[in-house]
């Protein structure tokens, strides 16, 4: 498990930093940097002459593997580079002495990777507003009133306080003030747009990164170092890529004089924050991935002095897709040396190791290095993986990330026997909803065991018809054996539930059910089922156990109002059942029935392909897909920006809308409900909750 | 008997820290007997199931289990865990809800191992 520490800490002392200047050595490198794909040999001639005969050659297999695909061309790249430039100061400037740690320090936010985990989950919105309101002329500029103002009116009332919405972080960038909210709380911001603060309507739009206008120059908060050294890097960076290759030269940059002449060599210190610094540079030029695997598909770290990736490493981040990596003419002993880059580079397709120590101190390395990148074509020149199976990765991966999932979502796996799972699924559950009594006798015996627990944070699909918020627990709670929660042995012990009494006994105090019917809404259902040996055999007579089967169903049911048979909720559940044969119905026993609640959550998640595919809109919101109620009518280009519609109106509809999507009210009772409060989202939905057990039928859409 | 459910609960803290760390590393958890069942695809062994969660397609992934409970399962001592919860994938920012079922086995020195390992997303993405 910690592995990958232990190698960090092996790697500093003296050979730590990368990058170096100091260290020089006898000096043995292409200063053009070419990269050098076909160095088997490890020559390592120069000059421009012979690089153009390796476009010929090896350039070849760059070339192959980098078709003109998008609308970004390399020299777009470049050109971006030059307008950063061009506001640049191109001339060498004497060393900086001081401050150049602090500004990279600046750059990339102290730690990079300790922010990026940070920041991984975070999303960033941007409010305008604030200079032109009363509250600007505070001493702070009115930044804090500002910031308590949007916590408070993007809560709303009732809410609970751990799902209040906090900002984390904030700053402000020209006109505008970012902050950074969970992703959940990003919808409650947008929402109160238009709000009044201070005698300003706000503007509250979701941030798409910093204003590019005119010189493409950073942000007007950074100091002029930053931007200095940020141009001068950018100068660095065009000079360094070669956009008909699509190859960014990071080789020997120890020997860039422009860079030394940065001072960034002088410490140990700004060594190894200049990486980060120069990647996040880079990531400045592209508005997405595909941009950047577009741009650039060659990266050469050769003649770095490296002893190992650790100053480097967030190359995996910056360029994860890369296809061609040259880090010949380093100092890597061993494989430890590329540990943070196992498995990194999905699309590795050549990798030039030459001239390292490694070569001949662990001679070996090559099959480990096919293993870490599965579609390795080429290692130093040569072939290493044939081309077919190269490609047939890439066809598998490329069925694996099929769709909008990161995962892809499969059928289920059912190896029943006999039909046993099969007959035991459709009986239990109509039983658990007729007749619970006669399922608890039926198929449990005196070892049987229940236990139930809530996932409470688990996430709700989109319904119509119920109310979010009114998701409570109660009849569930007590009962809940949620190891996480419940420490306590005893009460631990008490909440599993052993013999067919106190099941049953559990299952009578739990709310009435109707489970969809298997057969006939067969979507809704996801069956499970797995031989499992070693079961307890109850007759004792087979003493290491008998066979069984391990069982898992995942689908929803309503809860019934007893009285009225009327439907209270919908809710979702995972259940995992261990049978074995025994003297119940159909020969066969339930030995432990693990049941897990949670808020209602589709069934999106296991639809076969083609059936009703998750949709997800350009703002992250899970549509509702074909098997969930339809959506009511909604207008066309209703709450849609169209030319000649008001500020006002546009406005209104986003509430109407949201207004509709909290409530489940029609839009007509929406606008009825807004109006009377003054379009003041926060009252009219509270004047909603409090009216809503009075309002007739139809002023809701008309669910399932 | 060690109290199955203090097993239960070590076991999951340590299966997703070790996942969410260096997946590599859950091969010591496996046997050659032991079954993963990743959504549908079945595999068997510890070799194959540690190259299979190794070359998900994804570099990070940080677990946030919700809810574990277990049973005693089976003759030898088994445990039966039931875990659900999120998982956050890369720079994905959605989680998707997952559960998980193991068959834990004690090994013979005072120790577990994943018998069965059957894992299903069950809610793509909030």
């Amino acid at each position: 498990m910690s592995q990958r520490r232990n190698a960090g800490s092996r790697n500093k002392g003296p050979a730590r930093g990368g990058i170096s200047k100091r260290r020089t050595g006898p000096v043995r490198l292409d200063r053009d940097g070419d990269l050098d794909m076909d160095v088997a040999g490890g020559k390592s001639g120069a000059g421009r002459g012979r690089g153009a005969e390796k476009t010929g050659n090896a350039g070849r297999d760059v070339l192959k593997s980098a078709p003109q695909r998008g609308p970004l061309s390399g020299a777009g790249l470049q050109k971006a580079i030059l307008r950063g430039m061009a506001t640049g100061d191109a001339k060498v400037r004497g060393p900086r002495e001081v401050g150049v740690d602090g500004v990279l320090k600046e750059m990339t936010g102290g730690k990079a990777r300790g922010r990026d985990k940070q920041d991984h989950r975070l999303d960033q919105v941007s409010v305008r507003g604030l200079k032109q309101s009363k509250a600007a002329s505070n001493p702070d500029g009115g930044l804090k009133d500002l910031l308590a103002f949007l916590e408070r009116k993007a809560t709303g009332p009732d809410t609970p306080a751990r799902e209040a919405v906090r900002i984390r972080k904030s700053r402000t960038e020209g006109e505008a003030v970012i902050v950074s909210v969970r992703p959940e709380d990003v919808p409650k911001l947008l929402r109160i747009s238009s709000y009044t603060f201070a005698g300003v309507p706000l503007t509250i739009e979701k941030y798409n990164g910093p204003e590019t206008s005119g010189t493409g120059a950073a942000a007007p908060t950074e100091s002029p170092q930053v931007v200095d050294i940020k141009q001068k890097m950018t100068s660095v960076l065009s000079r360094r890529y070669d956009p008909a290759l699509k190859l960014l030269n990071l080789s020997a940059l120890g020997h860039d004089e422009e860079l030394v002449s940065m001072g960034l060599f002088q410490s140990v210190s700004t060594e190894s924050k200049f990486f980060p610094a120069l990647m996040k540079v880079c990531d400045t030029f592209f508005s997405s991935a595909q941009q950047k695997r577009e741009a650039v598909h060659s990266v050469s770290l050769a003649n770095n002095e490296l002893p190992n990736v650790m100053s480097v490493t967030t190359l995996s981040q910056t360029f994860p897709d890369i296809q061609n990596l040259d880090l010949s003419h380093n100092k890597f002993k061993d494989l430890r040396a590329m540990e943070n880059w196992r498995r990194r580079f999905p699309f590795l397709d050549h990798l030039v190791l030459t001239d390292n120590p490694l070569e001949t101190q662990e001679p070996n390395y090559k099959e480990s290095i096919l293993k870490w990148y599965p579609t390795l074509r080429i290692l130093n020149g040569q072939q290493v993986r044939s081309d077919e199976e190269v490609a047939a990765i890439a066809q598998k991966r490329a069925n694996a990330v099929r769709g909008v999932l990161p995962l892809p979502v499969q059928a289920a796996d059912f190896r029943d026997e006999a039909q046993i799972g099969e007959n035991f699924i459709k009986q239990f559950f109509l039983g658990f909803d007729t007749d619970r009594a006669a399922l608890a006798n039926g198929y449990y015996d005196a070892k049987s065991q229940f236990s139930l627990s809530v996932n409470t944070s688990a996430p709700r699909a989109p319904q119509q018809g119920q109310d979010i918020k009114s998701q409570t627990w109660d009849a569930y709670i007590k009962k809940s054996r949620n190891l996480s929660k419940i420490s306590h042995l005893p009460a631990r012990m008490a909440r599993v539930y052993t013999g067919p009494e106190s099941i049953l006994s559990c299952w009578t105090s739990l709310p009435a059910t109707r489970h969809a019917n298997i057969t006939a809404e067969p979507l809704k259902w996801l069956v499970e089922c797995h031989s499992l040996p070693g079961l307890p055999d109850p007759s004792g007579q087979s003493p290491g156990g008998v066979g069984g089967l391990i069982v898992m169903v995942h689908g929803e049911f309503d809860e019934l109002n007893v009285a009225t048979g009327q439907t209270i909720m919908t809710r979702s559940f995972d259940r995992t059942f261990v049978l074995g044969p025994g003297a119940g119905i159909g020969g066969i026993r339930v030995i432990s029935d693990v049941l897990v609640l949670r808020a209602y959550g589709g069934n999106t998640a296991w639809l076969p392909e083609g059936t009703a595919p998750a949709q997800t809109t350009s703002d992250g919101q899970a549509q509702p897909s074909a098997l969930t109620p339809t959506a009511p009518q909604i207008p066309e280009n209703f709450a849609v920006a169209v030319p000649g519609k008001s500020e006002e109106q546009l406005q209104q509809e986003l509430m109407l809308a949201e207004m509709s999507k909290r409530t489940n009210m029609t839009l007509e009772y929406s606008r009825m409900c807004l109006e009377q409060t003054g379009w003041n989202f926060d009252s009219a939905l509270a004047a909603y909750e409090s009216a809503k057990e009075m309002l007739p039928p139809n002023a809701f859409m008309q669910g399932i | 008997m060690a109290d199955f459910q203090a097993v239960a609960d070590q076991f999951v803290q340590f299966y997703y820290q070790t996942f969410d760390e260096n997946r590599q590393n859950l091969a010591t958890l496996y046997r050659d007997n032991s079954m993963l069942t990743f959504e549908n695809t079945p595999i068997q062994g510890a070799a194959g199931i540690v190259e299979k969660l190794s070359s998900l397609p994804f570099q990070k992934v940080l677990h946030k289990w919700s809810t574990a409970d277990a049973q005693p399962s089976s003759e030898g001592g088994g445990i039966l865990v039931m875990v659900t919860g999120a998982l956050l994938v890369d720079e994905e920012q959605k989680p998707m809800s997952y559960t998980q079922t193991f068959q834990l086995l004690p090994d013979g020195q005072g120790s577990y191992y994943v018998f069965n390992d059957i894992f299903r997303l069950v809610y793509p993405a909030a």
